[in-house]
């Protein structure tokens, strides 16, 4: 436990030099991971990278500015079809010309202070072993390598590259448990400057005769409130979030569960007439399993291996359920 | 459910809706509360690269004033709207057939098929696309807000869905 404080003081102490230029000067790699973690929320940055899964490779362009107001971002893809993510302040929209559709939702709320990491550390290090590497140039850059495996095959291994400068991800993998890369993220440039100018955060295509389709926002459930469940978690994960949402033709639950690193959401609701598709699909490193609960649909997706994810859908239940009372 | 400084920091984030707002700023008008405001804002305009000014320090007490002059003020949190009108005015016309949003929602499937058509050509331009995994979009959105917020990864959660052929 005191290691754990004095880790967190030193996380704290980082937060107010974090603004400056130097990167941290420790070999504390949980620093240095709360520190990427907070600086890509708070610096005006343009960058171009490339994203790689599955075999394929493509370009995207990332914009965002720190506003005092509240964060904007947009993500454009250079290659491939046009698909916009335009984020200001409380709302949330993905424009998907070529599918003419759109998608808007309200943001979920920004942490209120930067540093929610300190919570996690038990958790990450009973979890995965994290150690700090050496530095490589990324987008003309240094970079310091964090590399990051897991102690068992229910969650991914990572490897990061942080910038000794800003703080900001150059490159990151995703491995799976034969350590090989299913997923990498690479810039090949990248700007900070103090304020990007509003007209670059603006996107291209304003959504004309696309179908907007809005997200409804769930209301926040207590622990004790919801009527799903995941009887069995797999280790290390916890909840971290429970919502429902009333719709016209039930509710939808939400749940969110994190080991601190990666984090995946089960979502219940009532199967509409002739809905029976029970499957899974997968999208780079994020999976997702679809299921039934009686007339319930149960879909889990999360940015972990697919047995995690059956591991989970198979013990969605509904509370009430007599026969296996939780403890 | 929030503990006692919670809703400061959600009304400096700007995160409440206008009954909350309401409490907060009541409960700002005791004393004892300013002291967190202040540092609240403190912390904000640190970590968004602002110098700290005295102008900060004396926002606490400037809104107190406001209140006490005005008690049927609605105070609402500080908006700028930035984006141009008519992207946002097209995603408020959507809020208005809400049972379409509902049924996009929980029939998510159906309304992608019976809408297949534009579909249908993304489809065959990807062969990589496997036989017919439902739209996952909604659910990635949903996950993608809390996981950005709950997860420690500067990595880009949207990567994938525009990334997505």
């Amino acid at each position: 436990m005191d290691r754990i404080s004095m880790r967190l003081a030193a996380i704290f102490a980082l937060a107010l030099p974090l603004l400056s230029v130097a990167g941290p000067d420790t070999d504390d790699p949980l620093v240095w991971l709360a520190w990427m973690a907070d600086a890509s929320h708070l610096l005006d940055y343009d960058g171009t990278f490339v994203y790689r899964s599955d075999g394929r490779m493509q370009s995207l362009r990332i914009l965002h500015s720190a506003l005092p107001e509240g964060e904007r971002e947009r993500l454009v893809s250079l290659t491939g079809p046009h698909r916009e993510v335009v984020r200001d302040g409380d709302r949330v929209a993905c424009i998907m010309p070529e599918r003419e559709r759109a998608i808007i939702r309200k943001s979920a709320p920004n942490r209120a202070l930067p540093l929610t990491l300190p919570s996690d550390i038990p958790t990450l290090e009973q979890y995965y072993d994290i150690s700090l590497g050496g530095t490589e140039r990324v987008a003309a850059r240094t970079a310091r390598k964090i590399e990051i495996r897991p102690s068992d095959r229910l969650r991914y291994g990572r490897n990061y590259w942080i910038d000794e400068n800003s703080g900001l991800l150059l490159h990151a993998e995703l491995l799976d448990s034969s350590g090989r890369a299913i997923e990498e993220l690479l810039f090949t440039d990248l700007e900070i400057v103090d304020r990007l100018p509003a007209e670059l955060l603006e996107p291209q295509h304003h959504g004309e005769r696309l179908e907007w389709q809005r997200i409804p926002v769930g209301e926040s459930a207590s622990v004790n409130d919801g009527r799903w469940r995941v009887a069995e978690l797999p280790p290390g994960f916890d909840k971290t979030l429970h919502l429902h949402s009333r719709q016209a033709t039930g509710e939808v639950e939400h749940m969110m569960f994190s080991d601190g690193l990666a984090s995946l959401s089960v979502f219940i609701e009532p199967a509409a007439d002739g809905d029976n598709y029970v499957g899974s699909s997968r999208r780079g490193a994020m999976n997702a399993e679809i299921s039934r609960a009686g007339p319930y649909r149960v879909t889990v997706i999360g940015e972990v291996p697919a047995e995690t994810l059956q591991q989970v859908a198979a013990r969605v239940e509904p509370i009430d359920n007599e026969n296996s009372d939780n403890d | 459910m929030l503990n006692e400084r919670e809703p400061i920091s959600a009304l400096v984030d700007d995160e409440l809706d206008d009954s909350e707002v309401r409490a907060v700023l009541d409960r700002l008008c005791e004393p004892e509360s300013l002291g967190s405001w202040e540092r609240y804002h403190l912390i904000q305009d640190v970590l968004h690269n602002n110098r700290p000014s005295g102008a900060s320090l004396e926002l606490a007490e400037r809104v107190r004033r406001a209140i006490s002059d005005e008690p049927t003020l609605r105070l609402k949190p500080i908006r700028i709207v930035r984006l141009p009108a008519v992207f946002w005015r097209q995603a408020a016309g959507v809020a208005v057939a809400a049972s379409v949003t509902a049924a996009a929602i929980l029939g998510y499937q159906h309304f992608a098929s019976a809408d297949k058509e534009p579909g249908q050509t993304r489809v065959a331009a990807s062969p990589q696309v496997p036989t017919s995994p439902p739209p996952l979009d909604v659910y990635l959105v949903n996950h993608n807000e809390y996981a950005r917020t709950s997860g420690m990864q500067g990595v880009l959660p949207y990567v994938r869905m525009v990334g997505e052929r």
